[in-house]
């Protein structure tokens, strides 16, 4: 049998390599956010998510679920959290956040569908709703695997009103990375994905 | 922001302020103190009744005073002092050992917390 006569060609799109590019970089935030000592156990920043929310808006829902998973595993792999507790609380919150950002998506309540622009959400909006599915999957999970106790709900409080501080500051900073990428016009982007 | 943002954002503000309301709770305000003496609890004392007492332990005797709803080591014959500089203990979970005597103080109540939670 001759072989070397089929050679199996991937074509990356321009699309595919702004999409690494985007995901390399969240990496980055997600490393250099996980160095930083944390007040309380559960209770990060969550920054990255910035460059999941300017990629939803561009992109759409698929490249934002791709930058987002990368991201988790990446992030795990160099912080040396691959399967670990960490690991999997998560991406357990990443997996919430994206099913949230997929049900905005597909009922049409993006800023980047047509549509009148007062009743659709924009980048604060949707950071603030994902921080709290990230928080509330991750906290199921967390009380399911690792420590069902009904005195962590105690901590709920507490771990969601950070959720909607971060959230907001995401949604700021992704507002304004938004404006710096495609223009002050988020609600232009319907043609572009 | 578009209109949607502000009102969801306020939806999210108020849903965290009713979540507060149902599941904070604060400190529990201990019912009573446990002594130790190695890993044997030796007595209970409740909190609201004022008292100074003497426990014998390895090395000599811890003194022990109970005052306004909280418990302390007056004295103990360690080196450190950490149980003494631990000061007064009043909610449930909180604790004071004095190792080299082998002498501890817990407070416990109805509603135990967690000391610490790590991920």
């Amino acid at each position: 049998m001759e072989s070397g006569g089929m050679m199996l060609r991937l074509r990356a799109s321009e699309q595919d390599h702004r999409i690494a590019q985007l995901a390399a970089l969240a990496v980055v935030i997600h490393v250099l956010e996980s160095a930083l000592p944390s007040p309380l156990p559960g209770v990060k920043p969550g920054l990255a998510n910035v460059i999941t929310l300017a990629v939803l808006f561009i992109y759409g829902l698929r490249a934002a679920i791709w930058v987002s998973l990368l991201r988790v595993l990446a992030g795990s792999l160099l912080a040396g959290t691959f399967l670990s507790p960490t690991f999997v609380l998560s991406l357990g919150g990443a997996v919430s956040s994206l099913l949230l950002m997929a049900l905005l998506s597909r009922t049409g309540l993006l800023l980047a569908a047509p549509g009148p622009a007062d009743w659709r959400l924009g980048p604060v909006g949707v950071a603030v709703l994902a921080a709290q599915a990230h928080m509330l999957g991750q906290f199921a999970l967390a009380y399911v695997l690792f420590i069902p106790h009904p005195a962590l709900l105690g901590l709920l409080p507490v771990l969601l009103g950070m959720a909607l501080v971060f959230g907001l500051l995401s949604g700021y900073i992704g507002r304004h990375l938004l404006r710096q990428l495609i223009g002050p016009d988020v609600s232009a982007l319907e043609s572009n994905r | 922001m578009s209109r949607l943002d502000r009102l969801l954002v306020a939806l999210v503000g108020l849903a965290l302020a009713g979540v507060t309301v149902l599941l904070w709770r604060p400190a529990q305000q201990g019912a009573w103190a446990e002594v130790l003496v190695g890993a044997e609890v030796v007595r209970r004392l409740p909190l609201d009744h004022a008292q100074r007492i003497e426990i014998g332990g390895r090395l000599g005797t811890s003194v022990l005073e109970v005052a306004q709803g909280r418990v302390r080591f007056v004295d103990s014959p360690c080196p450190g002092k950490l149980c003494v500089h631990a000061g007064w203990l009043r909610h449930t979970g909180e604790s004071s050992f004095c190792l080299p005597n082998g002498v501890g103080l817990r407070i416990a109540g109805l509603h135990e917390v967690y000391d610490a939670i790590n991920f």
